[in-house]
């Protein structure tokens, strides 16, 4: 079967019958219909429900704990202490007691009773005061960060020695921005910061634990990856991977802070295991809402100093970010690649991005870790500089920018979008000083193809009734990797899609990776293909076998019939040939097999590009911005199921726009709590802030991995709020440099631009 | 049949006091205050509450403080309504309570008694939801789908009770739902789903 070896696999070219249509997902019906399992809804005998008493306090040190009030309570049949006397307290949330009740109410009422003696020490939640001389220290010894699948594998790590609570980041320089700035006709200088903003997923991290005996168990969980919660609970319980069994039927989003067994401010996975074993019965730990928003992660802030300059004929010679930015007591404050590679016609250029640590929850991995912050710093400070030297901020981009791929996107956009109209629209509404201004801003992504080979095993069947089934444990996340690989089996095999029965969401169905680093398409629908390749020819092997035809007689053609010399046979019939253990193939996915159409920064893989334009209306009355249209032309290689992938690119704009307009975590430096940690003081874009969204894919052959699929769920939301601030700055003359861009800033950002008297 | 008192979360809070779920628990000492004369304390014992759910008489035993939502979860197996935010902020829970849609999550479940309780998981579904289910669907307005039978059960309720659907407007359809959270950005597509279906009244 070395023909079909997913080397020698030859790339699909034009268009398909399946893949790439618009295809309705297969879980569509059991979700409209709320019958979809989610991790919450297993319920295995005897379940037990957990909660865990949290920390008040941002500071301190565990004296004593006190369980007996919750072990006293009828119903409660385990507790468990997870913080020890003399344990530091880092954030508020922090883990310190759980329990395992019968009911979730007993439970909650339980924690209630556990005392905790902290004593409180000084705590710092922000930037100013941790940077500050004699600030508290958050961590006393080094720190090692936190890495998960959500990260850009690529990305150089490490980081330089902690001085206070900064710990620097690797740095990135390229030629002498020192020397380019001290000659640059025009230098653009100013601070943007960025909020702490929280993943929010509907569904709150959720796990069950069902023991097997001493060895094995069972795990339910509401993740991104399967495999990492697999390998989390065998390492933290001593286990076999082999043994334990985790189970994610659906789940309901994660945005990157649902990797591994437990989340990154609470040990999720051994508090839930630890008590199921004491208890001797299944346990389930559900967190509530303030939990998910105070410990399970969040995207770091952002204090970006960004310093651009030109020279005399309009050319952008340098380029500086210095970073600041906290994700609490976790690492990863990072600003992305976008100023260190999106530009790369700019000669010289510098990151140097710093974690400053806070007595705050633990930031991690969101929907693209550092990308969003960077590229609103960055494009924003573009723009202002492009309105000093009177250059167009488009023209700016697509001078400077070397990917051929994000070029012909910048110009496709320009039309769609009516990009000259608009931009002379806001100038005439600035030049009349009309009440209400309309602005127009563009912005770029840059994301690389983190598809892996072998990192996936799919299995595809036929069996002799001539259905076809497709196996693999990877989890859909809403991203749609179950539809795509029925769309992927069919095509190769000439069925319907509905025809394909495709079985996901556990670990026993063969390794899969996670859903992270807009990785998961590009992992294993390639490798669906290679298996369905191989359950093709053997299918044909075999009805050559059984019909007595030379092999290269029997074709399958499009449709699903098998043509047997002049015979024609229907799939159906041609599968009664079978014995009687049907056909059952095994694909995997090769290397990486080009960077084309143009190298991710570091070379050997695939850079994913995408600009979206952003139309704004702005009531310099009221300060209240609203975002009117946002036109995105992205590319991800072969598009798989054009619903999804606009779907995808719909929802990244989406969460563009709560970071652009009106998400922030809002702490109390006073008590070092989340002050909005719900849904409705954390304001999440609704259907009130939905744009007229025009979403537009520029199809590129890669023959990167055997589908020539990339991924797009990153890429999304990348350049969302850059544009919204771009096009803020259009319509008002002066740029909003913080975000959420909200009236107050707007109404501050003017009151100032007059008091500048800018051009 | 005798109906029991209607209690509100608020009316639990009163009666037993704000120590939360402590009081399902332990009984109420002598000098706290007394109930008003005109409710019927329940508990601390768990309490039968009787409704139609999605046309069927169903029956649980609750502990008294237990939400709707979580009593449709956990007593009875019905998945739609979840509790996302747990606090009648997202519309994850939405349920038609004789006809009105509800969140869910900060109603009691003995206060469902002897009322009309109607989900997105209606296994015979009324037309109009049938065609909301298959417009979803067709939108691909649902992605994680945790706030899809919330959303639905929202548009449900809207285009039951509008009196001339065809004549719902986008912006009008944007207010209606501007309740509903979604963190997938389904925003779109679950406007052109609803759109979609307000606009073909003759299928539903």
């Amino acid at each position: 079967m070395t023909e079909t070896d997913g080397r020698t696999l030859a790339p699909w070219r034009g268009a398909l019958r399946v893949v790439g249509a618009p295809i309705d997902r297969i879980d569509g019906p059991a979700k409209v219909s709320g019958r979809a399992r989610y991790t919450t809804h297993v319920t295995p005998p005897g379940l037990l429900h957990a909660a865990v008493a949290r920390s008040k306090v941002a500071a301190g040190t565990v004296r004593a704990l006190d369980l007996s009030g919750a072990e006293r309570l009828p119903g409660v049949r385990a507790v468990l202490a997870v913080a020890v006397p003399g344990q530091k307290i880092r954030f508020a949330g922090q883990d310190l007691a759980a329990v395992a009740a019968t009911t979730p109410e007993i439970a909650r009422a339980a924690v209630a009773r556990i005392e905790v003696v902290v004593e409180p020490t000084p705590h710092v939640v922000t930037l100013d005061g941790a940077m500050a001389d004699g600030a508290p220290r958050v961590h006393e010894d080094p720190v090692q960060a936190r890495r998960t699948e959500g990260d850009d594998p690529t990305e150089v790590r490490g980081g330089g020695r902690v001085t206070g609570n900064v710990r620097p980041l690797p740095a990135f320089e390229h030629g002498d921005p020192d020397r380019a700035f001290a000659r640059a006709a025009h230098v653009h200088e100013a601070v943007y910061e960025t909020p702490v903003v929280l993943h929010s997923a509907l569904e709150p991290h959720a796990l069950t634990v069902a023991w097997d005996g001493d060895d094995a168990m069972t795990v339910w969980a509401s993740t991104q990856s399967i495999f990492s919660v697999r390998d989390e609970m065998a390492s933290i319980f001593g286990l076999s991977p082999e043994r334990v069994t985790v189970i994610c039927e659906h789940m309901g989003g994660g945005f990157g802070a649902k990797f591994g067994a437990s989340a990154p401010g609470s040990r999720m996975g051994f508090i839930a295991g630890t008590l199921a074993r004491k208890a001797g019965a299944p346990v389930r730990l559900a967190l509530d809402r303030r939990a998910e928003q105070e410990v399970t992660g969040n995207r770091p802030s952002s204090r970006q100093r960004v310093r651009v300059a030109a020279d005399g004929r309009g050319r952008v010679v340098a380029l500086e970010v210095v970073s600041h930015g906290t994700a609490g007591v976790g690492t990863g404050a990072g600003v992305g690649r976008n100023a260190a590679h999106l530009y790369e016609k700019i000669p010289h250029r510098r990151v140097r991005a710093h974690d400053v640590f806070t007595h705050a929850g633990p930031g991690t991995a969101m929907r693209a870790p550092g990308h969003p912050q960077g590229a609103f710093a960055l494009e924003l400070a573009l723009d202002e500089l492009a309105a000093k030297i009177g250059a167009d901020p488009l023209d700016l981009r697509i001078a400077h920018d070397r990917h051929p791929v994000r070029r012909r996107e910048y110009e496709l956009g320009r039309a769609r979008f009516r990009w000259d109209d608009r931009r002379a629209r806001a100038r005439a509404a600035r030049a009349a000083g009309a009440r209400v201004r309309t602005g127009a801003g563009v912005a770029a992504s840059i994301w690389g193809d983190f598809g892996r080979a072998k990192a996936a095993r799919v299995t595809v069947a036929i069996e002799r009734d001539g259905s076809v089934h497709v196996r693999n444990g990877v989890q859909d996340i809403g991203g749609g990797i179950a539809t795509v690989l029925a769309a992927v089996v069919a095509e190769v095999l000439g069925r319907p899609v509905e025809r394909v029965h495709v079985r996901y969401g556990a670990s026993t169905l063969g390794r899969s990776v996670g859903s992270g680093g807009s990785q998961t398409t590009s992992s294993v629908a390639p490798a669906a293909r290679v298996a369905a390749e191989r359950a093709r020819r053997a299918l044909l092997e075999a009805v050559a076998e059984a019909t007595g035809t030379p092999p290269g007689a029997v074709t399958l053609e499009a449709g699903g019939t098998v043509r047997v010399g002049p015979r024609r046979l229907s799939f159906e019939d041609a599968c009664r040939l079978l014995d009687d253990d049907g056909i059952e193939a095994v694909g995997q996915r090769g290397p990486t097999r080009s960077d084309a159409p143009y190298p991710f920064p570091g070379g050997g893989r695939p850079q994913i590009g995408g600009v979206q334009f952003a139309a704004v209306e702005v009531d310099t009355w009221t300060g209240e911005v609203r975002c009117t249209h946002l036109t995105a032309v992205h590319d991800c290689g072969r598009v798989m199921n054009a619903k999804a992938a606009e779907s995808q690119v719909a929802g990244g704009i989406m969460m563009g726009l709560g970071f652009a307009l009106s998400e922030q975590r809002q702490v109390d430096p006073v008590h070092g709590r989340v002050l909005n940690a719900d849904l409705e003081r954390y304001k999440l874009p609704g259907f009130g802030e939905l744009p007229e969204i025009d979403v537009h894919f520029v199809p590129v052959e890669t023959d990167a991995n055997e589908t020539g699929s990339l991924g797009i769920g990153e890429p999304a939301t990348i350049p969302t709020a850059a544009a919204v601030a771009c096009a803020v700055f259009d319509a008002l003359g002066v740029p909003v440099r913080t975000l959420p861009i909200t009236p107050d800033r707007v109404l501050a950002a003017l009151r100032d631009g007059r008091a500048e008297a800018a051009p | 049949m005798a109906r029991p008192p209607r209690l509100s979360r608020r009316g639990l809070l009163r009666t037993v006091g704000t120590t939360t779920a402590l009081a399902a628990c332990k009984p109420p000492k002598a000098h706290e205050a007394a109930p008003p004369e005109d409710v019927e304390v329940l508990g601390p014992e768990p309490i039968p509450v009787t409704f139609l759910l999605d046309g069927r008489r169903v029956r649980a035993k609750v502990p008294v403080q237990r939400t709707l939502q979580v009593c449709l979860q956990e007593d009875l197996g019905c998945t739609a309504p979840k509790a996302p935010c747990d606090r009648g902020a997202c519309g994850g829970c939405l349920v038609r309570l004789d006809g009105v849609a509800v969140p869910s999550c900060t109603m009691l479940a003995a206060d469902a008694d002897g009322r009309c309780v109607d989900t997105a998981a209606h296994p015979d579904p009324p037309p109009l939801l049938a065609a909301l289910r298959r417009a979803f669907v067709a939108h691909d307005a649902a992605q994680c789908g945790y706030c899809t039978a919330g959303m639905i059960t929202a548009a449900w309720d809207l285009l039951d009770r509008a009196p001339e659907p065809a004549a719902l407007d986008e912006a009008a359809v944007r207010r209606a739902m501007a309740g509903n959270l979604c963190r997938c950005g389904t925003h779109r597509a679950v406007v052109r789903a609803i759109l979609d279906v307000a606009g073909r009244k003759e299928t539903w």
